[in-house]
């Protein structure tokens, strides 16, 4: 499947999954006539407009197998997903959400930057123990001490 | 006349206090420091520093984050230009000859005409505003709520047609940002809508995480997944100065590209791209040797980094006047402005005044700083580009974390973060642009509410669209523009534009 034909296909899903979304989701709400429109009545246009658009990708995607399936390859193919950044930045970004408010700035960034760092080569974990201390201290020192942040530095008990 | 005078005049009496001079400083200087930094363009740059302006009062925010994005814009020219690896797609224009003429080791002098021709730019983009806004925002007084829904349906479809890639994506695109724009309180009904039983919710998805996300974060893990080359930073910039014959060559395309990007400025959607390829195909057709260009040509520098500064600048004139952002970085600025309590529209020019003409001519004076301060640091920013990748990541990272945690204290707006990174970077994978997606995130919740209105005050008939002219011409223009995209001939011609 080239490029062109799997962004139709992403596109697709996600108009699909959308309006699905916008039905259900919606479907407490009242929607009232064209003068007078409750709640639900843009939301149900946009469901619309959703549908509308999964069913035109859904057209290009089965013309573009059928009819070219050399043309849907010819679009250059990206590379495979750095599947290692991905996870790593994504349980960074959670941990620091965890910590923030419960342990504080400093061990929030600490861990946040250790993990981030999982994804990357490093000369061993020295530097990455380095680099997490640094920028721990770096963003305490520029966030709380220089522009008055109202974070914890350190974990409180409260 | 005496009155554009007299507003240029209030406007300068406004941006020249010690505060809003220091802010307009510290604005430039933070835009550039992370403008320049591999990658990242001006969107990203603005959604990263943006909490950092949240204590200031209104005026002094916009004028810092007005320098923030003339800083970042120029970073951007710097990296283009010295690594080859632009943030934004109008760099990519510049990076044709400006790296080559780094490759020869005439950095200095492409670094020194950009600058020279962006302030060129600022400076007449300053006056055009000026003259244009009053008129435009009278005109945008006169608006009744079916001729919001017209211009912000122009707005998007110009988005659309202008932007890079399928069309059909990019409507896709707008309608994930209108189906988020719709979770949080129905206005009318105070009923919550699409908060799935989160109270956080209720007040709708926080702008600037989402912002930080689609860009910052996504961008990390684009660049994380591309092998990074810079070659030419090794080399000594022997030479800052252009010489005279460099001088000559460059002043005609800096004139040419700031009017030719002044004009396409405005147009809702364009953004900076459109100005700095058009101005770049123009210097090219009428150049006698026409076959340096893409060889380090220094006219190849100039003339899309004027136009690049003045559409940039011009931007600003839908969004003052209208209220309607034209671009991911004036959606950015529109949200901005939200969170400060005030709504961007024609009123802004006559109830806060000072604020209108503050920012215009603190526009010019951050043009200023940054031809002063930007050549004589060269070295820092040549530094700054010499970190590598691996330590800078965590960094950005982690300020994407602090920057969508500080401006609510919330644990939900720094998982929507990591929400919205993953989401943006699912579209990059796809080939799809962000930047259509927040524009209508921001414009959602306000066509809505004029729509609304709008059917109201017509009882429920669509005509009220058609037969009011203003709506009416708004609407007829957005038509023509879809219709030139289906159009084969303009249709292949674009291709062409965006695949060179």
């Amino acid at each position: 499947m080239g490029a062109t034909s799997r962004r139709d296909l992403g596109i697709l899903l996600m108009m699909a999954a959308l309006s699905v979304v916008l039905i259900y989701g919606g479907q407490n709400l009242q929607l009232g006539s064209t003068a007078r429109m409750g709640a639900g009545y843009v939301p149900r246009m946009l469901a619309i407009g959703c549908a509308v658009l999964a069913v035109v990708f859904a057209g290009r995607l089965m013309a573009g197998l059928l009819w070219s399936p050399r043309k849907a390859a010819e679009a250059a193919d990206v590379g495979p997903v750095h599947w290692r950044a991905l996870v790593s930045i994504s349980v960074s970004v959670v941990a620091f959400a965890l910590l923030i408010r419960p342990a504080g700035l400093i061990t929030a960034s600490l861990v946040a930057v250790l993990v981030c760092s999982v994804a990357q080569t490093y000369r061993g974990w020295g530097e990455r123990l380095i680099l997490a201390g640094g920028l721990a201290a770096f963003s305490g020192l520029l966030f709380v001490t220089a522009l008055g942040l109202p974070f914890d530095l350190f974990p409180t008990l409260r | 006349m005496i009155e554009l005078l007299q507003n240029l005049l209030l406007g300068l009496s406004v941006s020249v206090t010690p505060i809003n001079l220091l802010l307009c400083l510290v604005g430039v200087l933070l835009g550039t420091l992370v403008g320049v930094l591999p990658g990242i363009g001006p969107a990203t740059t603005i959604a990263l520093l943006l909490p950092l302006t949240f204590d200031i009062q209104p005026v002094g925010a916009l004028i810092m984050l007005a320098g923030i994005y003339y800083g970042a814009q120029y970073g951007g020219s710097t990296t283009a230009i010295l690594v080859n690896m632009p943030g934004e797609s109008s760099g990519v224009v510049t990076a044709i000859d400006g790296h080559q003429m780094a490759r020869q080791g005439r950095a200095g002098a492409a670094l020194a005409i950009a600058a020279f021709g962006s302030f060129f730019a600022g400076c007449v983009a300053t006056f055009f505003i000026a003259g244009l806004a009053p008129g435009l925002a009278e005109i945008g007084l006169r608006f009744g709520p079916a001729e919001n829904v017209s211009l912000m349906l122009l707005g998007i479809v110009a988005v659309a047609v202008m932007g890079r890639g399928s069309l059909l994506a990019t409507f896709a695109m707008i309608m994930i940002g209108l189906a988020l724009g719709l979770v949080g309180t129905d206005l009318e009904t105070s009923q919550p809508r699409f908060t799935f039983g989160i109270d956080q919710l209720r007040d709708g998805i926080s702008f600037v995480p989402m912002a930080i996300g689609l860009f910052g974060v996504a961008e990390i893990l684009r660049t994380l997944e591309a092998p990074e080359q810079r070659d030419v930073l090794n080399r000594k910039l022997s030479r800052l100065l252009p010489s005279r014959g460099e001088l000559r060559a460059s002043a005609m395309p800096i004139v040419r590209g700031t009017l030719l990007g002044s004009l396409l400025g405005i147009l809702p959607g364009s953004g900076t791209l459109l100005a700095s390829f058009s101005s770049y195909m123009l210097e090219k057709r009428l150049s006698r040797t026409p076959e340096r260009f893409g060889q380090g040509a220094i006219e190849g520098v100039a003339a899309p980094e004027s136009a690049n500064n003045a559409a940039s600048q011009t931007s600003f004139i839908p969004m003052l006047t209208l209220g309607i952002p034209s671009g991911a970085v004036t959606a950015l600025m529109i949200g901005a402005l939200t969170i400060h309590g005030i709504a961007p529209g024609p009123q802004v020019m006559t109830q806060r005044p000072e604020l209108f003409w503050g920012v215009i001519c603190s526009m010019w004076i951050g043009n200023l700083m940054l031809l002063v301060i930007n050549l004589p640091l060269l070295g820092i920013w040549v530094r700054i580009l010499r970190i590598p990748y691996n330590r800078l990541v965590p960094a950005i990272l982690l300020f994407c974390c602090i920057g969508a945690y500080s401006v609510a204290s919330s644990t939900l707006d720094v998982v929507m973060l990591m929400l919205f990174g993953v989401l943006g970077y699912v579209l990059s994978r796809l080939d799809c642009e962000p930047a259509p997606l927040l524009l209508a995130f921001i414009i959602g919740p306000m066509l809505e509410e004029n729509f609304r209105r709008a059917m109201l005050i017509s009882r429920g008939s669509p005509e009220i669209f058609v037969t009011r002219p203003i709506s009416l011409t708004l609407l007829g223009i957005a038509a023509a523009l879809l219709l030139t995209m289906i159009l084969p001939v303009v249709r292949s011609r674009r291709q062409q534009v965006f695949v060179e």
